[in-house]
């Protein structure tokens, strides 16, 4: 964890990442390997959102596994982002970055401790492109990234990821940013939705109705692409249109909480209680 | 980047001196990226735009979304500028604290139509706790101009000088001159405006034009001989400087528009109380608004023109 001053360059954290894409049988066994530090995460702190992290494991690991971050020059707008708007859902990015080597094994077993990792995504730390944790502001971000890359002339070289969760599509300013990016016709950004049907108080619906989402989206002009947020060749395939799209892309991923850890996927849990998890070992 | 002051700032409101500031910092620099909230004339921000406008993004009636529009463009290089009135700016607080303070983002926000200056649109639209809620953000810098020329420089020094967030507090037309066109801005300088022997007063923003003529009106009548600052930097604070005025007066009046608890007058009684200790007294904004003809109506109304601050300093400092 970086400390002390400000105003970091993104690039001083977040060295280049060049490499070959995974398949998707490769990227079922990082995700493997993944979720065991996610679970593991959630069993040396109980209030690790597990089940969140789990819906949008296999998201983060197509984003930087199967498709790859890019990086072709030096200024901010030359790289690709990816800014975890759903941020209490940071273990799995966490996973993930520790399978780039930019956490620390470890280091995730700290998590939530006094010198350990941030409960919420913080840029100071390495592999974390913007501090997130308060719900719906990911994408307005993602927005003024994207027009940057329009100013710098790039907007067709790299992409603006942001994810979101479905809980989140209550918050206001999404859909004030969702209206703006497609005013703009900000191609660069790529929101994706990790539809798991559950917020912190119980499931979607009951809470607040959501409405059509893939159709809200649709109204205001953007490229939907509908996929089981579990499967390779479905995001892959999501993510190679919205490379190439003309407008902005919004993935409805639809997906399983707690998925991966039957007796939260079966009851849309959150947390792991370590005598729960152990039962059921 | 040193830029001329035109001569005519000093004929301008003090929103058209910051929209011409704006003008002259897109010419100066390709990385001003200018951005509001459905409000480009009304914060002359449509001039930067007819002018630049690529670098220029009507976000619509979003503050909240435009925030952190502009907390992207920072992330990403540039050095956006996002102009909304200052009552619903306050709108997009949490957005200014979790994601352009807490990064420390090169995000200035310039904020019109503070105080009473947006008389005629009433209550909901004059802001009378937003320094209040600025000042206490970690990173943020708060800046207060007095009037037109010095809202001109301010905005050319902010640029030049910080690096990260900024606050920026101008009003919409009431703002007569009072400071020198020609004197160079000094950011984070306690500046002095009228001597005096008896009690300072300390103020900012154009309500200061107010303190002036009440500075006058107590010398007549009462024989009060008060010493008049500008406190055009909220934060960071002058700290010795106010120390060195309450050691010489021993006791102050802040005047301002803004509400009594957390503004100019929390501001200095905070730094006041730590390193001088002397009386210090408010007189501000008495409850919220009205819709009035003319800025004068409500400053009398709110006790806040000179006539008003003259009484309320007297009764302050006599008891």
């Amino acid at each position: 964890m970086r400390r002390g001053s400000p105003i970091v360059s993104t690039q001083e954290v977040n060295p280049p990442i060049v490499e070959r894409p995974a398949s998707p049988a490769g990227l079922r066994e990082i995700s493997l390997r993944a979720r065991d530090r996610v679970i593991k995460m959630g069993l040396v702190d109980k209030s690790v959102h597990v089940g969140a992290s789990l819906s949008v494991l296999d998201i983060l690991v197509s984003i930087y596994f199967g498709r790859g971050l890019r990086r072709s020059g030096d200024r901010p707008t030359e790289r690709d982002w990816l800014i975890l708007s759903k941020g209490h859902a940071v273990p799995a990015l966490y996973a993930v970055l520790a399978e780039k080597g930019l956490v620390a094994e470890e280091e995730l077993y700290k998590i939530r401790a006094i010198d350990g990792l941030e409960g919420h995504p913080d840029y100071r730390q390495g592999g974390v492109d913007v501090s997130t944790g308060s719900l719906g502001q990911g994408l307005s971000i993602a927005a003024g990234i994207a027009y940057a890359m329009r100013l710098d002339g790039v907007e067709d070289r790299h992409r603006v990821y942001v994810v979101l969760g479905d809980g989140e599509l209550d918050e206001g300013q999404v859909w004030e940013a969702a209206a703006t990016v497609a005013h703009l016709g900000l191609r660069s950004v790529v929101a994706i939705v990790d539809v798991n049907g559950f917020q912190l108080d119980g499931p979607t619906e009951e809470i607040k109705t959501k409405g059509d989402i893939p159709g809200r989206w649709e109204s205001l002009g953007w490229n939907v692409v509908e996929v089981d947020g579990h499967d390779y060749e479905m995001l892959l395939e999501a993510l190679r249109q919205a490379d190439v799209a003309r407008k902005p892309t919004v993935i409805v991923a639809y997906t399983r909480r707690g998925r991966g850890v039957g007796f939260l996927e079966a009851t849309g849990g959150q947390h792991l209680d370590p005598s729960r998890a152990r039962s059921n070992e | 980047m040193t830029l001329a002051v035109p001569a005519a700032t000093s004929r301008w409101s003090i929103r058209d001196a910051v929209g011409r500031a704006l003008l002259a910092l897109g010419e100066a620099d390709p990385d001003v990226v200018v951005l509001t909230a459905d409000v480009a004339r009304s914060t002359r921000t449509a001039w930067f735009a007819s002018r630049f406008p690529r670098r220029f993004v009507n976000i619509g009636i979003s503050e909240q979304d435009m925030v952190d529009f502009a907390a992207g463009l920072a992330l990403a290089g540039k050095k956006p500028y996002a102009a909304a009135f200052a009552m619903f700016m306050m709108r997009a607080w949490e957005q200014i604290r979790n994601t352009v303070d807490r990064m420390n983002l090169d995000v200035k926000l310039i904020a019109t139509h503070s105080g009473f200056s947006d008389h005629g649109d009433g209550a909901s639209h004059q802001s009378l706790e937003d320094i209040a809620l600025m000042r206490v953000l970690h990173n943020m810098t708060v800046v207060v101009p007095a009037d037109p020329p010095q809202a001109y420089k301010a905005v050319l020094a902010v640029h030049d000088q910080v690096r990260g967030p900024a606050y920026i507090r101008i009003g919409r037309d009431y703002s007569p001159v009072v400071t020198d066109p020609e004197e160079e801005y000094r950011l984070g300088r306690l500046e002095q405006l009228r001597e005096g022997s008896d009690l300072a007063i300390v103020s900012a923003g154009p309500v200061i034009a107010q303190a002036l003529e009440a500075a006058e009106i107590l010398e007549r009548e009462k024989g009060l001989s008060a010493a008049v600052f500008n406190l055009h930097t909220v934060k960071p604070l002058d700290e010795w400087g106010l120390a060195r005025v309450a050691q010489r007066y021993g006791r102050i009046v802040v005047v301002e528009e803004h509400f009594p608890r957390g503004g100019v007058f929390g501001a200095v009684a905070e730094t006041v109380v730590r390193l001088h200790p002397v009386p210090v007294y408010p007189v501000a904004a008495t409850g919220y608004g009205h819709s009035a003809r003319s800025v004068m109506d409500l400053y009398r109304a709110q006790g806040l023109d000179a006539e008003g601050i003259a009484v309320r300093v007297a009764r302050a400092v006599e008891g």
